[in-house]
């Protein structure tokens, strides 16, 4: 703390005039929170409010439109009607005489609808009176933040009828925003792009796979692995924790996974352990290998990862979830020879498939003869490696839509 | 902005904040932080490190400091920096100027203001911006005496930038977190008995396992470019651009394909790769830009890719002796007990007893289940047959 000197901070004497730099404070704000919700979304209609109030404006909005869609991918309408907005980007949009300036400018250009005309040929413009009119604006300030094959988005703030028209300052101030607003967009997508393949890499696996972080907990789970969950069938998740419904069963399995992750954090060195899981339907029990994942050493700005640990459960029935449909369209085999092809792939035995299909051993064999020719393979162990690729689409079709979540 | 007299423009607000964003998505852009930092807090010399109590510190970037000066603040002289042990106590968001530590005379007699005086620095401050695994993540600032002490004025512009710096910080950590996580659910993938790419809707790979990387390497018939993925007999690039185009879609959610097959022809006369292209559906992000958005996958099976499982995981995980592990193998690659028996010097007797045995370490059957459950379990490896 301050003794004995004039010149330190915080003692009010010394103080320079707050007043150049508090003028960006509300700048600073604003741009925070601009990249706050490129982290989190649900930050984006705190942006807009931020942006009206830097703004001196009664409305604004973030538009993002699907061009094969047509129609809003994301939107943050602040004060708006949510259906008249809609209407514009319907049908209005194209009568928008602030927009058709936007068109003829580079991405980013911050423009004033009035700049673009006279406040008397506004009011006169189909777009004004049979649309911004309802909507109380009257002065349009905005940009596009991009404009691309798929998709454009758009900012804009407004001022309604009778308040002061927007300033070559406020342009400025406009101008000093936008450029965040691109670069926080490419943030939030560079962030779903990253999130989107790593779930994606997860699916391409044919087990039920669990990551796990530092305090044994899912991070991620894969499509089967969540299906696993579901099914309640000898495995469940208890506090974030993968978990064992039999009591033996949960003490290996945790022991199991308390040793990966102390590996994967370093302070082990076990390969990881293979184990069984019992099934209360009676189903032969889950495969289950747990295995430590390495972390890399964090450098500055890098980011560690969160996953000490995998756990890996090899579920039978969807691993010979692959479709007979897909197997007859891809290949162009018979129902019967899908049969076969499964069935092996299940490793039943020639004869066994005789046997449940209450044909002959020969019949069987030469089926899976022209289905080795029509896949093109050799072995059996061939046919097999293939279909577990095909397992992929298996499961995808098996899921649910209605999942949003990653 | 800063209405302050100045001999030369200094950097404003917008143009650090700025510069700090494009460091979140460029790391390389965080020298140019500094530069601007350097001007806008008036400093000669700025850093960004990474200090731990225990294991001392790392300086990850630095602007305007000398070499000599960094080598022995890194080595010994951050023990006695007055700022970390207040960035420790403090936390992420906290500020620290050695002159609002103590007075001039006070700090002019310590060792370290010796060692800063050695390369003209007196006043120092900083900030931290992040804590994880009990380090911090700190910027430093320094200037020579001559430059003034800190003042209201400097503290309240290091604590208009610090939020952005954690922020971007932030950012650049979850990027980067994402990709080490990327890269351990790649190395899972390269466990498949097949090789796999990840594609966009224009055919681009977005990620491959190993086996997938090695046959993109051999250029036999399929390869990877700026373009995406191509096969080089024209009837088969068609078809291929076809199941692409409708797998694509189907993974954007505009479709319905269930994607397809096809045999790839391999110029150096080899067997055939035997492909899948199949859709794979995916949440679709409210936000995108251009980020590589991965909807296809392909999955490409080459008769040379032989499964070649590791007789030391089979003995570490499922507890079977390394005779055990072999026949194992053996069965998985289509070798009968006689041939195994053959080949290892023993008879056809012990190699069935050696089975039995690891049938029951896997609780299966027959023959073909141990097969099945081998290709299946995620113990199975590839490695590229060396005969190409």
């Amino acid at each position: 703390m301050p003794r004995n000197r004039a010149a330190i901070p915080l003692s009010g004497r010394s103080m320079p005039p707050v007043g150049n730099y508090s003028g960006e404070r509300q700048f600073s704000d604003l741009v925070g929170s601009i990249y706050d919700a490129a982290m989190e979304p649900d930050g984006w209609a705190a942006v807009v409010a931020k942006l009206k109030q830097y703004l001196h404006c009664q409305t604004g909005l973030i538009f993002l439109e699907d061009v094969h869609h047509r129609k809003a991918s994301f939107a943050v309408i602040d004060q708006l009607d949510d259906g008249l907005a809609n209407q514009y980007y319907r049908h209005y949009v194209f009568l928008d005489p602030n927009l058709a300036a936007k068109n003829q400018l580079p991405v980013g250009t911050v423009t004033a609808s009035n700049q673009v005309m006279r406040d008397r040929q506004w009011e006169n413009s189909e777009y004004y009176y049979d649309f911004a009119r309802h909507l109380d604006i009257f002065y349009q300030l905005g940009a596009y933040t991009h404009r691309r094959p798929d998709s454009f988005g758009s900012i804009g703030v407004h001022r309604p009828k009778g308040a002061n028209p927007f300033s070559t300052a406020d342009i400025g101030r406009m101008e000093r925003i936008v450029p965040h607003l691109r670069q926080a967009f490419r943030v939030s997508s560079l962030l779903a792009g990253a999130q989107g393949t790593l779930s994606a890499l997860m699916e391409l696996h044919p087990h039920g796979v669990f990551l796990i972080d530092a305090g044994g907990r899912i991070v991620l789970a894969n499509r089967r692995g969540e299906g696993l969950l579901r099914r309640r069938d000898g495995l469940d998740q208890v506090d974030g924790r993968l978990s064992a419904l039999s009591a033996s069963g949960q003490e290996a399995l945790a022991r199991a996974i308390h040793i990966a992750v102390l590996t994967g954090l370093g302070t082990g060195v076990h390969p990881g352990q293979a184990l069984t899981i019992d099934r209360p339907s009676g189903a032969s029990p889950h495969q289950v290998l747990v295995t430590p994942m390495h972390d890399l050493p964090t450098r500055f700005g890098g980011g560690p990862s969160r996953i000490c640990a995998a756990v890996f459960v090899a579920d039978r029935q969807s691993m010979s979830g692959v479709s007979s449909d897909a197997l007859r369209e891809w290949f162009g085999l018979t129902p019967a020879e899908a049969r076969v092809a499964l069935a092996v792939t299940d490793g039943l035995s020639v004869k066994e498939i005789a046997e449940r299909s209450a044909s002959s051993s020969e019949t069987v064999r030469n089926q899976l003869k022209t289905v080795f020719s029509k896949v093109g393979v050799h072995r059996q162990a061939e046919l097999v490696r293939l279909l577990l690729g095909s397992a992929i689409s298996a499961c995808d079709a098996s899921t649910e839509q209605d999942r949003t979540g990653s | 902005m800063t209405t302050r007299p100045r001999k030369s423009p200094r950097p404003a607000l917008t143009d650090v904040v700025s510069e700090i964003y494009e460091a979140a998505l460029h790391p390389e852009h965080w020298m140019k932080v500094l530069t601007q930092v350097n001007g806008f807090l008036n400093v000669r010399s700025s850093m960004l490190l990474l200090a731990d109590a225990k294991s001392g510190i790392n300086i990850a970037v630095n602007c305007g400091l000398d070499p000599q000066a960094l080598a022995e603040f890194g080595a010994h002289y951050w023990q006695q920096d007055p700022g970390l042990p207040v960035f420790a106590r403090e936390g992420p968001g906290s500020t620290a100027l050695t002159n609002q530590i103590m007075t001039d005379s006070e700090f002019s007699k310590t060792e370290f203001a010796d060692f800063l005086g050695r390369y003209d620095i007196f006043y120092c401050g900083g900030a931290s911006l992040a804590r994880s695994g009990g380090r911090d993540g700190v910027v430093a600032i320094q200037r020579p005496r001559r430059a003034g002490a800190f003042d209201a004025h400097d503290l309240g512009k290091l604590k208009a930038v610090v939020p952005h710096l954690q922020r971007a910080f932030q950012i650049s950590r979850t990027l980067s977190g994402l990709a080490t996580e990327r890269d351990t659910a790649l190395s899972m993938l390269d466990q498949l008995p097949h090789a796999v790419i990840l594609l966009d809707a224009a055919g681009r790979a977005v990620a491959m396992n190993r086996s997938a990387e090695a046959i993109a390497r051999r250029n036999d018939g399929i390869s990877l470019t700026s373009a995406g993925l191509q096969v080089s007999a024209p009837d088969e690039q068609y078809r291929l651009r076809e199941l692409l185009h409708h797998a694509g879609k189907t993974g954007l959610g505009r479709g319905t394909h269930t994607g397809g097959a096809l045999a790839v022809s391999r110029p150096s006369g080899a067997q055939p790769y035997r492909v899948l292209i199949v859709p794979v559906r995916m949440p679709q992000p409210k936000l995108n830009l251009g980020a590589p958005r991965a909807c296809v996958a392909c999955i490409i099976a080459a008769p040379e890719t032989a499964t070649s499982l590791q007789p030391a995981h089979l003995q570490a995980w499922f507890g079977l002796t390394s005779a055990e592990a072999r026949v194992a193998l053996a069965v998985t690659e289509g070798q009968s007990v006689k041939e195994i028996a053959e080949r290892a010097a023993t008879s056809a007797e012990t190699v069935r007893n050696q089975l039995k045995t690891v049938f029951g370490k896997f609780g299966v059957h027959r023959q073909a289940e141990l097969v099945r459950l081998l290709l299946t379990s995620p113990t199975a490896r590839v490695r590229e047959s060396e005969t190409n």
